[in-house]
């Protein structure tokens, strides 16, 4: 990835239907040359939206797209070199996968010594030897996708959009394909926005994550950035497991605090004698033996437990709050048995 | 009570095979007639009192074989205009950025409108209208085109509507190929079947067209249908079945390699 600004976004809306909900809401985005950026979101967020707008498949109601210093929204999407990865693939029915690969080569007049080079290097890449006189209905998901991207790929697009390339795909194949995408994309350079609703395939691919919710972007960081030190309520509740304890601030000595009943933590917040929310990841939550003490280890009743193979996930009462987290222990925990758990306070998320 | 179903069963299994017989004889006898017909002198009192002739077929090909090219000539016509107009006004619209919106919804219904409309008045409303162009035969032509494009646009809109065309179009032009680029050598190809099976519609419905031609044609300028009627009209029922044999001779063979060639396509 390099430092100079490819795309951006300013200020895009759309608004399908009169009276409608906008789809998008005053979006506005940077994104770095050879940046991969993972647009994230549940369905009907306006991710797709957003990518077909820049890719020339949707008009704007509103705002710019630029790529480098180009304002390209009046540009139709043959002209913004840009490549388009659908979720069903869209391969050409009557053309065998060679063909399919060299349509966006003929049409950029490249000579027949060239074509055949390009295709060929292609094929080996995406490991489509063996069936490249084959027609797509020939062909399986994983393969079909592959073509998918070799098409794309052999236009050396400036940009690369993907729209949930590997949902209908099973799951296993899915997750060897984005380990693949991943390296690949890193490997070519090319600036990539990609689209998918599933967390564990944008945390796999993103140099950044948006997270997208009706309409607008919730927050934009680095996978890492996304987990450990989400911004918005909605982020943390969308991004993995959770806790929610409900605490309540509380003013001593001049200082304030957050008041979660089994302890009190340091608060520098703009709330003031007021119930605040404080999130927990269930991994910062860990089973004790009965004998250790610290002012960070509480007691739990267990509500359930369930035995799920490498793991237990446990559901307990801590002092009125409801805490869920995994353990590794192989003790069998019943229901009503009193437990002692330790909670990692620096890693509470306090919106 | 099992053999009592049986029984029902089989009535109803006999009657059903009855009524095939029966509508089948209801459709074939006249033709039948109409060929037998043909070959009569005199179809009087009984149809052959004057004995057996050819001389029918030579008096059609001799007062009407002009016929025989015009309507070649305009079903084909129809044919080759209907699958390009049908086909890029079909892509156009299900390709348009919201192609299920009030405007598009309108403009489909306006484009199948002559389905609604009797053929009658679509000759008449072209007479009225065309009236300077119908010497030329032209106004033949545009009557027909417009009475069978909405079969071809139905069969594509539906064929363009069911697979993810859409999705294929846009990743051509993503691809860089230009509307036309992607219209021949990406949507066509895929559509060819549906789009033979509507050129076999549009030709079965154009070669049979009567309603409109008869507002339209001149003596010298007629379809084949218009010329049975005349034939029949003013003339003796003997060439007029003479007409219809030779038109059947015609119709049947096409229709049904036309059919076996699309079953092919399709496979």
């Amino acid at each position: 990835m390099k430092d100079k600004t490819h795309i951006i976004i300013k200020n895009i809306s759309k608004i399908f239907t009169k009276n409608g909900d906008p789809a998008l809401k005053d979006i506005n985005l940077e994104i770095k040359e050879g940046e991969i950026l993972v647009l994230l979101g549940s369905s009907g967020c306006g991710k797709s939206t957003l990518l077909r707008i820049i890719g020339g498949l949707e008009k704007k109601t509103t705002g710019e797209v630029f790529f480098y210093d180009q304002e390209i929204s009046k540009l139709p999407p043959e002209k913004r070199d840009a490549g388009f990865v659908f979720q069903n693939y869209a391969l050409f029915p009557t053309m065998t996968v060679r063909e399919n690969i060299t349509f966006g080569l003929k049409l950029r007049k490249k000579t027949k010594p060239e074509i055949k080079k390009k295709v060929n290097e292609l094929l080996k890449m995406m490991d489509l030897e063996e069936f490249a006189d084959r027609k797509p209905s020939q062909l399986s998901g994983g393969q079909q996708q592959r073509v998918a991207i070799a098409r794309v790929l052999a236009i050396e697009p400036k940009v690369l959009l993907m729209d949930e390339p590997l949902t209908a795909l099973d799951a296993k194949l899915k997750e060897h394909l984005r380990v693949e995408l991943a390296i690949l994309f890193r490997k070519l350079g090319i600036t990539t926005i990609y689209v998918t609703h599933d967390q564990a395939e944008a945390m796999a691919i993103a140099d950044r994550i948006a997270i997208m919710n009706k309409g607008v972007i919730e927050q934009i960081d680095t996978p890492e950035d996304i987990y450990t030190n989400p911004k918005t309520d909605f982020v943390v509740q969308f991004i993995g497991k959770i806790n929610c304890l409900n605490g309540l601030v509380v003013n001593k000595d001049g200082k304030k605090y957050i008041d979660l009943g089994f302890k009190r933590i340091p608060y520098d917040g703009q709330k003031e004698k007021d119930d605040i929310k404080v999130f927990l990841r269930p991994e910062d939550i860990a089973l004790v033996s009965d004998e250790k003490e610290s002012d960070c280890v509480i007691k739990a009743c267990i509500q359930q437990s369930v035995f799920l193979g490498a793991y237990c996930h446990i559901n307990a009462i801590a002092d009125g709050q409801s805490i869920s987290f995994d353990t590794t222990n192989t003790v069998k925990l019943k229901p009503g048995e009193i437990i002692k758990i330790e909670i990692d306070i620096n890693k509470l998320i306090i919106i | 009570m099992i053999k009592q179903y049986d029984i029902v069963g089989a009535i109803f299994k006999f009657f059903t095979f009855l009524l095939i017989i029966i509508t089948s004889l209801f459709l074939i006898v006249p033709i039948i007639f109409s060929i037998i017909g043909s070959f009569s002198g005199y179809w009087g009192k009984t149809m052959f009192s004057e004995g057996l002739t050819l001389r029918w077929y030579s008096d059609v090909f001799k007062y009407y074989g002009h016929t025989i090219g015009l309507t070649l000539l305009i079903t084909s016509i129809t044919v080759v205009t209907n699958i390009l107009l049908g086909s890029m006004t079909a892509y156009k619209l299900t390709m348009s950025k919201n192609p299920n919106s009030r405007f598009i919804k309108f403009v489909e219904e306006v484009l199948t409108l002559p389905t609604a409309i009797p053929g009658i008045a679509i000759g008449l409303a072209l007479a009225q209208a065309y009236g300077s162009l119908r010497s030329s035969g032209i106004l033949i032509l545009f009557g027909h085109i417009i009475f069978t494009y909405p079969l071809m646009f139905r069969t594509i809109t539906g064929t363009l509507r069911t697979k993810n065309f859409k999705a294929i179009d846009e990743c051509a032009a993503s691809l860089g190929a230009g509307p036309m680029y992607r219209f021949f050598k990406v949507i066509f190809p895929a559509i060819r079947v549906s789009v033979f099976s509507g050129a076999i519609n549009v030709f079965m419905m154009s070669l049979g067209e009567f309603n409109i031609t008869f507002f339209l044609y001149t003596p010298f300028l007629m379809t084949l249908p218009v010329g049975m009627y005349e034939s029949y009209a003013s003339l003796r029922i003997e060439m007029g079945s003479a007409f219809t044999t030779l038109f059947l001779a015609f119709a049947i063979p096409l229709t049904f390699i036309l059919n076996r060639l699309n079953k092919t396509k399709t496979k």
